[in-house]
């Protein structure tokens, strides 16, 4: 998952100004396909095993760092066990004793990866959403102009079928039971998946997509039924043409034996 | 575009004809004793009458984007064929006198199209064009069964007033029976599905060009089997061939001829799409012409006859006391031809200061009462 580290990053991506030099600077491609920018910065404890009087400075650093690349974002912050651990969607940092770095950017890379898996999840739900309203008519009824667009009907519902089975695929992770006897990785995972409130948001993600598939499966069923019986009415409607010439032979036939009589 | 060619051809048919013509029933529209050899004969109707069915299709897809209800479209519908059918008889009887009021011109065809067209509307595509293929297959065998020879004297379709006889000119004998001429405006509804589609789709442009060329095709395979049965018509049995199927004939309208002529306006539909329609503003001169002569061809086609009859059986009158005396003899064909063209230049004038002014024609006529 390491791309790079500080001597590879590229400009814009240098290490942020006022971090200590020690800090890592480390582009990472999540399974997921989003990337993540993680700053680990070490810093070596007092003697009684208190963080040292700098950290709240490296955390206001590090908050200022990781909100710039989304400030539309909320920026999470966790102290934990004298480490600290900012994150927002695209970027965290990782402050903490040396020994300690490599299990916090563990858990915060596996959390950023789940989150940014939900999010990308949420938002085809949202593009499926909009189009509920329009399409909610086709699940009752449909006519000849609905027929005419099943394709992009068959499309939704492919699509909240996808979601819906990604959802289910993360949802052991999201739903996880606490970690027995707990560690510091588990438990700074937990914490981030309750102020990210990612349960929830799992569980609203599947309500719309159940939704969006009750929908679509239902104007499938329409426009199937629509496909046959247009199949039915046009045999139909060949008899009755049939019917008609033979009928209009008929006619001609007495007309022109009563003409000649 | 293909609109103000048709009523172009029908002007300069109708012109060289009603003044300078001679009909022969029997022989083909390039030949024949009296007939002018240059004169494109036999080419109009089919025109008008498919484009009537896919100006039907197109206006469909119109009233329907607009929402109207089907009740709504079927009532407008109803009132246009009824409307052209009455204008029909109205023009058969003021411009071909009362005795001609059952015979059964193109006016009173496209009426009935429209007609049966709100019925057709509600097919399948495959169903509209079974039908028509069996309009035309069964029309052979209708004018053997009505004795089509009967009803027509020396090239004209001469009836009695009875009902039998205005009914079978209107089913299989007539100027222009429902059997076989109900085809044209049945496939043109079909065709225009074909070659436009759904236009909205943004790929458009490469799926109409792949459509054009498939109708092109079936254009060419029309034109093909129409030439196949012309020049085999003299070498098949007479059971096949029949009394009344001939070879290349518009009255009766063979099997070849109609075949022929809806080849050829699917191919020339088909090909002005392709130029006209995707050729941008390069064609903007020539379609600000043609569109006043597109959009007004019902008052034409009134207009046209009324402009050149009228006059005819006046002074035929004043000459000999006989209102037909001058008719196709009046003048040389040179001459009706020049008329003709400069009839459709003034026209063209005429109906762009009209619509510059909006000023009411037959077609604002039609859509007040019917609309």
């Amino acid at each position: 998952m390491i791309v790079s580290d500080n001597d590879q990053c590229d400009e814009g991506r240098q290490l942020p100004a006022g971090l200590p030099a020690e800090a890592v600077l480390r582009r990472l491609l999540l399974p997921c396909g989003e990337e993540l920018l993680l700053v680990a910065m070490p810093q070596e404890h007092d003697g009684d095993g208190q963080p040292p009087h700098g950290t709240p400075l490296l955390a206001e650093a590090a908050t200022a760092w990781v909100a710039a690349a989304t400030p539309a974002a909320t920026v999470i912050s966790v102290p934990l066990y004298g480490c600290h651990v900012v994150w927002a969607p695209g970027r965290a940092a990782v402050i903490g004793a040396p020994s300690r770095l490599e299990a916090l950017a563990t858990a915060v890379t596996d959390f950023a990866d789940r989150e940014a898996d939900l999010r990308h999840l949420e938002q085809r739900c949202a593009e499926l959403l909009e189009s509920l309203d329009r399409d909610a008519p086709h699940a009752f009824a449909v006519d000849e102009r609905t027929f005419d667009q099943r394709d992009a009907l068959a499309a939704r519902f492919r699509e909240a079928v996808a979601v819906r089975g990604r959802l289910a695929r993360a949802a052991p992770a999201v739903h996880a039971p606490p970690v027995h006897p707990p560690t510091l990785a588990s438990q700074l995972g937990e914490r981030l998946r309750d102020r990210t409130r990612l349960a929830e948001r799992h569980e609203f993600a599947v309500d719309r997509a159940e939704l969006a598939e009750r929908l679509y499966e239902a104007c499938g069923q329409r426009a199937a039924e629509f496909g046959i019986a247009r199949r039915q009415q046009g045999l139909e409607w060949a008899i009755v043409v049939l019917l008609v010439i033979q009928t209009t032979l008929l006619i001609v036939d007495l007309l022109a034996r009563g003409a000649a009589t | 575009m293909l609109r103000a060619v048709a009523i172009g051809l029908m002007v300069v048919v109708h012109f060289v004809e009603n003044l300078s013509g001679w009909y022969d029933g029997g022989s083909g529209p390039f030949e024949g004793v009296h007939r002018v050899w240059w004169l494109p004969t036999g080419f109009a109707a089919p025109l008008f009458t498919v484009l009537s069915g896919m100006s039907y299709r197109l206006w469909l897809g119109v009233q329907m984007r607009r929402g109207e209800s089907a009740e709504t479209i079927s009532k407008r519908t109803v009132r246009r064929g009824l409307f052209l059918i009455g204008l029909g008889f109205a023009f058969n009887v003021f411009v071909w006198l009362p005795e001609d009021v059952f015979n059964w011109d193109i006016l009173t065809l496209i009426g009935l199209g429209l007609l049966v067209l709100d019925v057709a509307r509600r097919m399948p595509d495959w169903v509209v064009v079974l039908a028509a293929a069996l309009v035309l297959a069964v029309s052979p065998a209708l004018r053997v069964v009505a004795d089509y020879p009967a009803f027509w004297q020396a090239g004209y379709f001469d009836y009695d007033f009875t009902l039998v006889d205005v009914l079978l000119g209107w089913l299989a004998v007539g100027y222009f029976p429902v059997f076989p001429w109900l085809a044209f405006p049945l496939l043109g509804h079909a065709l225009a599905a074909w070659l436009f589609g759904e236009e909205v789709d943004e790929q458009v442009d490469v799926r109409g060009e792949s459509r054009s060329g498939r109708v092109a095709a079936s254009g060419i395979a029309g034109i093909a089997t129409a030439f196949a049965l012309t020049v085999s018509w003299p070498a098949l049995p007479a059971a096949i061939t029949g009394e009344a199927a001939l070879g290349w004939t518009m009255f009766p309208a063979s099997t070849a001829y109609c075949l022929g002529t809806l080849g050829t306006v699917t191919l020339a539909a088909a090909a002005l799409h392709r130029v006209l329609d995707r050729g941008g503003q390069r064609w903007g001169w020539l379609l600000a012409w043609a569109t006043p002569l597109s959009r007004h061809a019902l008052s034409m086609y009134l207009l046209h006859h009324v402009v050149h009859v009228w006059p005819l059986w006046a002074w035929g009158v004043v000459t000999s006391g006989e209102t037909t005396a001058l008719w196709q003899v009046v003048m040389p064909p040179a001459a009706s031809f020049a008329l003709a063209a400069g009839f459709l230049v003034a026209a063209a004038w005429l109906f762009r200061w009209l619509d510059q002014r909006r000023m009411p024609s037959a077609e604002s006529l039609m859509r007040w009462v019917c609309d």
